[in-house]
């Protein structure tokens, strides 16, 4: 806490507070007060939790947490049997969700915190986005509402993210399948495919329960697209190892699809989706959505530029995910191209953020993430 | 075996609603046949509307492989829907459609729980064919056996991610959490199969959750969708489909022991058991067999077991004992139907259940 002033009646019954930070906050306020001499991911992080404080949003995935409670014991046994075997689903709970989650391996990996860390500020970074589009075009939609129906509105819009997140965790896992050439591999295959297929059952039973068919209209068509990256010449080449010769490479628009069908289609359904729910309840037509064309436009727009600056930033910080393999951006475009790439889209993402509804922190907080991913990746 | 709930003092056997006061054996020895014989026009409202599923399986087929779709994944949806199976599932969405609209037949939305339906359980058994790995799927090479394991999967989550666009276009809540609380339960009926411990209520809870539940809630969505539907027919709508579900399973699961490898068009031959699952008949086999139970505790992993097993089934008629529990079913399934509106194809219905219970295949 910072104090500025004490009263000289009573100093030690009262403090007067300028400025108040939640003690997670006063932590990582005091480390992200510079850029300079900062790890990078440190610093988006930092932002991250701040964010999150002044969101006041309940704790993230849920849905990831019951996979590995005891109802469904079973399967998390297995899941930690896995541990010693080659399959991609061991390699991957170092870093994902699945485990990080949890705060712990469970057994399966040695030195998980670094790069599980990493994959929960990919997933966190989302979810903040979602949450502060939408806080910054609240008192726009929700005109007349009492505090009551805005609890309530902002609790289902947390759940729209969690529910956006266990999505993408469901294909991340269903993606790890991998040719069962022994045994231990067919188990682990068999176990991704449960994983993933309770994740996205979860996910389709809480967009159900939010009672908007639009919304599940919206995450189900990111449901699609998210697969149909996935058979891309992109995703197919990280399949393989030691499959990125020269003579292979994907172009950059190549790339750009990818990023825009497994991680723009996601971001912008989100954020439209939590647009949606905060029409009026009373006056709500199954057939209208809260935002116009054009808006439903711009949120595309700002979607494809921050997915590209998040997914730069993923490749370029991640372990490689496959033998051999570093960050494909760099080995398909020049840094000339790279830097160019990044600064128009951070560009694109702060000028689409301008133009929002300026409501204090959520467009600051929004800026300061575009700022962070860019800065911690030119070249 | 027979147990009187404490709530609503209904009487159940193995979980089987009992409808009239008989005894086991004289349950086993009837034929749990509605009490008239189709008419000529049940007959043809059937065959029309087995003639509609094939115009729905055909609307799949577009909805699953537009031009947006890669390549390959088209290939997949075509190559799996080119042997589209028995379309048992759209087919009684239809008739229950016909049976709560009173007569006329199903409008646009029933339609589309159809078809969402059977895209639910086609999704179903692409994933448990990666599961359990099988080669084979009605006849010809599973989606993973030809095209990939990690395609196989993903394709599974392409036809969920389409059901779900086709039921939020029905714009009605109760149809969308319907379907996704069935895909919930197929979910966790999977997971069910991993800690298997040859416990009868748990196969049947389980049945439930892998075949039942998608049949009740696409029967309920049915209802709901139709003119003038009430809770009441709603509720039996679900208790239609999920007896109708479970019989169909039971009868699956007793085929597993008696059918050879042409008829299922899936490996058969106790395959389930060969897999290490243990269904209906192995289970009331072992109710009554000490040196089964042991031979399942080990997993039949001495020589001699699994035949050990088919020996200890046999004698128990542990097969005998599933067909009586389905026919218990298909009683319940003829009494909540005969809660709904008499119309034809209420007659087609009754008829299509007995043909379940009753097949060889």
């Amino acid at each position: 806490m910072t104090a500025t002033k004490s009263s000289s009646i009573a100093p030690f019954l009262f403090v007067r507070l300028k400025h108040y930070y939640c003690p997670p906050c006063w932590l990582t306020s005091r480390s992200s007060s510079t850029l300079v001499g900062q790890s990078p991911s440190s610093t988006l992080r930092a932002i991250l939790s701040e964010a999150e404080c002044r969101l006041q949003s309940p704790p993230a995935h849920p849905f990831v947490r019951n996979l590995l409670s005891q109802d469904l014991g079973g399967l998390a046994a297995s899941l930690r049997g896995l541990a010693g075997t080659k399959h991609p689903l061991v390699e991957d709970a170092k870093r994902s969700l699945l485990f990080s989650a949890v705060g712990g391996s469970g057994g399966l990996s040695s030195d998980s915190s670094a790069s599980s860390a990493l994959a929960s500020t990919v997933g966190q970074t989302r979810r903040a986005v979602v949450l502060l589009v939408a806080r910054a075009h609240e008192e726009l939609l929700t005109k007349g509402s009492d505090l009551h129906d805005l609890e309530l509105l902002r609790r289902r819009q947390c759940q729209l993210a969690d529910i956006a997140d266990s999505v993408y965790t469901a294909l991340s896992i269903h993606s790890r399948v991998v040719p069962p050439t022994n045994s231990d591999l067919a188990k682990g295959n068999a176990l991704a495919a449960l994983a993933g297929d309770y994740l996205l059952a979860s996910a389709s039973l809480g967009l159900a329960e939010l009672d908007r068919p639009p919304v599940v209209k919206l995450i189900s068509e990111a449901i699609c697209d998210i697969v149909a990256g996935r058979f891309s010449l992109i995703a197919n080449a990280a399949g393989t190892e030691n499959s990125l010769s020269s003579n292979k490479l994907p172009d950059l628009s190549a790339w750009l699809d990818y990023v825009r069908l497994t991680s723009a289609s996601l971001l912008s359904k989100s954020i439209r989706s939590a647009l949606i729910l905060a029409t009026d309840n009373a006056n709500y037509n199954y057939q209208q959505c809260a935002t116009s064309s054009a808006e439903d436009q711009s949120i595309e727009q700002f979607s494809e530029s921050f997915a590209i600056l998040q997914h730069a930033y993923k490749e370029k910080v991640e372990h490689p995910s496959i033998a051999g393999a570093s960050c494909l951006l760099k080995r398909i475009s020049t840094p000339a191209e790279i830097n160019d790439l990044l600064n128009s889209n951070a560009d694109q993402c702060l000028s689409t953020i301008d133009s929002w509804p300026a409501s204090g922190y959520c467009t600051h907080y929004l800026r300061q993430i575009v700022r962070a991913l860019l800065v911690e990746q030119r070249v | 075996m027979l147990r009187v709930c404490a709530a609503c003092a209904r009487r159940f056997c193995f979980g089987a609603p009992v409808r009239a006061r008989v005894s086991a054996t004289a349950i086993g020895a009837q034929d749990a046949s509605s009490s008239t014989p189709p008419t000529p026009e049940s007959e043809r409202l059937l065959s029309e509307l087995q003639a509609e599923t094939a115009t729905l399986a055909a609307d799949m087929r577009t909805h699953l492989t537009p031009d947006s779709a890669p390549d390959k994944l088209s290939l997949m949806m075509r190559h799996h829907l080119d042997a589209p199976g028995k379309l048992v599932r759209p087919l009684l969405v239809l008739l229950v459609s016909h049976v709560c609209n009173a007569g006329p037949p199903a409008c646009q939305r029933q339609r589309t729980v159809a078809i969402v339906t059977e895209m639910i359980h086609s999704a179903s058994l692409i994933h448990d064919d990666l599961i359990d790995g099988s080669d084979l799927r009605r006849g010809a090479a599973s989606v993973q056996s030809r095209f990939g394991h990690r395609d196989a999967v993903l394709a599974g989550d392409h036809m969920i991610g389409v059901a779900s666009q086709l039921l939020a276009g029905t714009g009605h809540p109760l149809v969308v959490r319907g379907m996704a609380t069935a895909i919930s339960d197929l979910v966790r009926g999977e997971l069910d199969q991993l800690g298997e411990t040859g416990d009868l209520s748990r196969y049947l809870a389980r049945t439930y959750r892998k075949t039942a539940a998608l049949l009740a809630h696409s029967a309920k969505c049915a209802a709901v969708l139709a003119p003038g539907s009430s809770p009441a027919t709603a509720a039996a709508a679900f208790e239609l489909g999920r007896s109708i579900g479970m019989a169909f399973q039971l009868v699956d699961d007793l085929l597993d022991f008696e059918a050879s490898d042409g008829q299922l068009g899936k490996p058969a031959g106790a395959a389930d058991l060969r897999r290490g699952v243990l269904t209906g008949p192995v289970l009331f086999a072992m109710q009554t067999c000490p040196q089964l139970r042991a031979a399942v505790a080990r997993r039949l992993s001495r020589p001699g077991d699994l035949q050990l097993a088919l020996d200890s089934v046999a004698r128990a008629d542990g097969v005998g004992q599933t067909r009586m529990l389905a026919q218990l079913h298909c009683r319940e399934a003829h009494w909540q139907l005969s809660q709904l509106p008499a119309v034809p194809a209420s007659e087609a219905l009754h008829s299509l259940i007995d043909r379940l219970l009753n097949r060889q295949h």
